[in-house]
């Protein structure tokens, strides 16, 4: 289990991360998820060791790591730019720590071939230089690489970032499947939320320094505990005054309170025939703006008065003319509410 | 935990602490303290503060006009460089000239060709001896036999030789530019010319500056040129420091001169360091398209610029083939300036290979060259790293000492040496320096240091950090991260830097001069020795065999440093 005790970490007078506390299982896929310089990647850093921590204390099953040297703490890493030693070939990239780690040569023959393996690397490949290599096979490398020295702990600095769209989304499911084989604890830093949803056990989702939640894709997804997780993970629209004041004028009985932020997700603003039968919705007018075609879904954007609210949903068979009127409608059970402060 | 990584600081900072305390006082003993005892010798000749022997040569005419004439000498060849070399790199690289192949051999020839080489060359056909003199002079037996003499002379000598920085830095201004911002001014409707001064020329600005500063600090500090080629009317300040420093009484004369000369140099510096701040582009192109060759539209211009761009490859090469053809010359036909192929000897050759004596200068100049050529790189290699990878303001002031030799003349820090260790010196351990063969290897060392540390620290800087990071986290050890990642990256930069720095040392003159060990006269020395007055015929035909030497060894160092370089840049592409 990975434990980080009220960590703070400082560049000069600036607190990167301010008294940050958090617990990693074994064999846990845990994202460090957050916009760039919110400190996901400083906290990674901090248990990797190349980052002093200028409070609290980073514990690994237990055992206060630190201070322990770098290549003492058993941690494998996976770097945003693969960081593959451009010197090498394919096989000596990934035997580098076991040579350094003074490996039997037979040893270090089957560690090879049992890495290798694990991330589809072919023989024929293991004698090229790691230039002459694609990005994706430059990124299997750079896993094996970090697999090889068995450890227990592999920290992935958003690995996938470099690569296009398709490569991303199947390297996502065999890293998946690699971290189940291995049976190892995985750390991924990403901000890209897709990722974090699709591949993690646990996520904590990071803000300015800290913390804001921690919890299951769909903890984090369907409960968020502040507004910045409401608005980082998922596409929501935030209900104007306007619109509240137009809810509670058409149901006297809602009564919400136009100051309070009340959060709607797009697929949870419907149109008339999406509603679910006998469920409870209130009706929003509005007027059609735009759509944005994604091929499996249609995100649209209204205007209800001066207010835009978006929608998103599987129907994208009909093309809506610019200003036509239309009625959408939102469930209360939905609503995403933070109070007046 | 703590007390582990407590003993392993500890250990670290003991290191580093033996590593600081040699720097410094390398730095000081042989950067800093020569500099201030000259001042010492300048301003307290007699232990007391003493302006005298300053006003003394601060009104003596001779020196004002050599002062005067190395300004107008500096300004001049700033002014003429500028022209040739943006020419050259323009022809080269911006417009469609034919015969770019042949051009492109031809404008490197100043880096193969540097110092004493082309001044010999010069001085043995233009001079008042010398080949083409001699065949003038029988069309025209009345015409002065010294007609290539003074600073028409030295202006043109130092403009062909002086277009390395425009070749190398420049050039490399103008191929980094992003085609797609030429396509964009097009886009918008602008046209040739306009896009050449408007988009090209500004973003060239800032290499043209600090080519312009390189090239007005080798003006002022001119030596061998200047002393072979401009005669008695055109006396500059380098020749006369000297000739100062021969003497015992006059050395604190040059000692006041070299000084003068230093501080010229550093104001200079100081001015354009303000005026280029002001200044300065940095691509933000994300996705940068190479440059692309223009045709001149105009036929009438494009056929000027391309017999204008092959007669100054021609002015440019000639020389050098000169050379190559009088070391097979006896020495009796060049005084009569005849070129008789029947006659055509290797007796030269010979007389370099079968004596000590003809074989001892490219011996003592191969020996310096590359002994220096390896310590500075070694010294630069733990420097530079230190520098990089602490950034903090004692690096920073470490790094800017380190900057002396390129602000300060040559000479000053030769007779800087020569005149501080001339005696047992505590700083020294009480050696003498000064008439050792160890004194030129250090200011070989010295000058190369600003180029080698720049040329190492931008390898150093262009190393992913997370590389080391990697190295770390799989468990290799400070030490073995720098020789099996690090080294191994940075190998080819310093091998380059490594063979330049032979290159340019090859034919030194400033500071050998001043540094020599009689016993082992260098290239650069015995090519200067051959071109006065009364040297002898042997010498003067040597001289052309240690040339080609000189060339044929850069030609082969510099197709290898380059062809490797466009090589790599290809295999990127």
């Amino acid at each position: 289990m990975i434990k980080f005790n009220n960590i703070e970490i400082r560049f000069g007078d600036f607190a990167a991360i301010r008294d940050l506390s958090l617990e990693v299982e074994e064999g846990e896929f845990f994202t460090f998820l957050g916009p760039s310089g919110c400190g996901k990647t400083t906290t990674l850093r901090a248990l990797v060791g190349f980052i002093t921590p200028a409070r609290g204390t980073i514990e690994v099953n237990g055992e206060d790591i630190t201070y322990k040297p770098i290549e003492k703490r058993g941690i494998g890493m996976v770097f945003q730019s693969y960081a593959l030693f451009p010197t090498m070939t394919v096989e000596e990239n990934i035997t580098f720590g076991l040579k350094e780690n003074k490996w039997e040569k037979r040893a270090i023959a089957e560690q090879l071939k049992k890495v290798t393996n694990m991330v589809n690397l072919t023989e024929e490949q293991l004698k090229k230089n790691v230039s002459a290599l694609s990005g994706g096979q430059q990124q299997r490398v750079a896993i094996a690489r970090a697999l090889a020295l068995n450890p227990k702990i592999i920290v992935l600095d958003e690995p996938l970032s470099n690569l296009d769209a398709k490569l991303r989304k199947s390297l996502r499911v065999e890293l998946k499947k690699i971290q189940k084989s291995s049976n190892t604890t995985m750390i991924y830093v990403t901000h890209d939320q897709e990722e974090a949803l699709t591949l993690s056990d646990r996520i904590a989702v990071f803000n300015n320094g800290c913390i804001e939640q921690v919890g299951t894709p769909r903890e984090v997804y369907y409960s968020p505990q502040s507004e910045f997780v409401t608005n980082f993970i998922g596409d929501t629209n935030r209900l104007s005054e306007e619109i509240i004041q137009e809810i509670n004028r058409q149901n006297p009985g809602a009564d919400l309170n136009p100051k309070d932020h009340i959060y709607v997700r797009v697929e949870n603003v419907k149109e008339a025939s999406e509603r679910t039968p006998g469920e409870k919705y209130y009706r929003i007018p509005a007027v059609f703006d735009m759509e944005e075609f994604y091929g499996i879904t249609t995100r649209k954007t209204f205007l209800s008065g001066r207010s835009e609210i978006k929608s998103m949903s599987l129907k994208n068979d009909e093309k809506l003319e610019r200003g036509v009127q239309m009625d959408l409608f939102v469930n209360p059970s939905d609503f995403i509410i933070f109070k007046e402060r | 935990m703590k007390n582990l990584s407590k003993n392993y600081r500890l250990r670290r900072n003991i290191g580093f602490v033996i590593i600081a305390v040699i720097l410094i006082w390398a730095i000081f003993t042989f950067l800093v303290y020569p500099n201030l005892s000259l001042l010492r010798i300048t301003l307290f000749p007699d232990g007391t503060f003493d302006v005298a022997p300053v006003i003394q040569i601060l009104s003596s005419d001779r020196v004002l006009t050599a002062l005067k004439n190395s300004f107008i000498l500096a300004v001049s060849l700033t002014i003429t460089v500028n022209i040739l070399g943006i020419f050259q790199i323009f022809v080269l690289d911006y417009y469609e000239i034919k015969g770019n192949k042949w051009l492109n051999i031809a404008y490197h020839s100043p880096l193969i060709c540097n110092g004493m080489v082309l001044v010999t060359a010069y001085n043995f056909i233009f001079g008042s001896q010398g080949f083409l003199t001699a065949n003038l002079m029988e069309l025209f037996p009345n015409m002065d036999p010294y007609w290539f003499r003074g600073f028409g002379a030295v202006l043109i000598e130092m403009t062909f030789a002086g277009t390395s920085n425009h070749i190398m830095f420049v050039r490399d201004s103008l191929k980094n530019i992003d085609y797609q911002t030429i396509e964009a001014a097009e886009n918008m409707g602008v046209k040739g010319r306009r896009i050449l001064t408007k988009v090209v020329l500004p973003v060239l600005k800032p290499s043209i500056f600090a080519a312009s500063i390189l090239t007005f600090i080798v003006g002022v500090s001119a030596f061998a040129t200047p002393q072979v080629l401009g005669g008695e009317e055109f006396e500059t300040i380098n020749p006369l420091v000297r000739s100062f420093s021969r003497t015992l009484t006059t050395r604190n004369y040059a000692a006041v001169l070299a000084l003068l000369l230093g501080i010229i140099t550093i104001l200079v510096l100081v001015i354009t360091n303000h005026i280029e701040k002001k200044g300065n582009y940095v691509s933000i192109s994300k996705v940068k398209t190479p440059l692309k060759k223009t045709k001149i539209q105009n036929p009438v211009l494009r056929w000027i610029v391309t017999v204008a761009a092959h007669i100054i490859a021609l002015i440019q090469t000639v020389p050098l083939l000169f050379v190559f053809i009088f070391s097979f010359m006896t020495a009796g036909d060049l005084y009569a300036g005849e070129m008789n192929i029947k006659n055509f000897t290797l007796n030269n050759y010979l007389m370099v290979i079968n004596s000590t004596t003809g074989l001892r200068p490219v011996l003592t100049s191969m020996v310096y060259s590359g002994l220096s050529a390896v310590l500075v790189v070694g010294f630069m290699l733990v420097i530079a790293r230190i520098i990089t990878k602490y950034n903090n303001k004692l690096t920073g002031t470490l790094e800017l000492f380190l900057q002396i030799p390129w602000f300060l003349p040559v000479t000053l820090i030769a007779l800087g040496l020569i005149m501080t260790f001339d005696r047992p010196n505590i700083l020294t351990f009480g050696l003498t320096l000064t008439g050792t063969v160890y004194i030129m290897l250090i200011g070989y060392i010295i000058i190369r240091l600003p180029y080698t540390l720049r040329m190492i620290k931008a390898a150093y800087a262009g190393i992913d950090n997370s590389l080391e990071e990697a190295a770390k986290n799989l468990g290799a050890s400070t030490v073995k991260t720098y020789i099996k990642v690090i080294f191994p990256i940075i190998w080819p930069e310093v091998l380059s830097v490594f063979l330049l720095n032979f290159i340019q040392q090859l034919s030194e003159y400033n500071v050998s001069v001043f540094l020599f060990h009689p016993m082992f006269q260098p290239l650069g020395v015995m090519l200067n020795v051959a071109t006065g007055a009364d040297s002898t015929p042997e010498s003067q035909m040597m001289s052309f065999v240690y040339s080609v030497i000189i060339m044929v060894v850069s030609i082969v160092i510099i197709s290898f440093v380059y062809g490797r370089k466009s090589a790599t840049l290809k295999k990127r592409q």
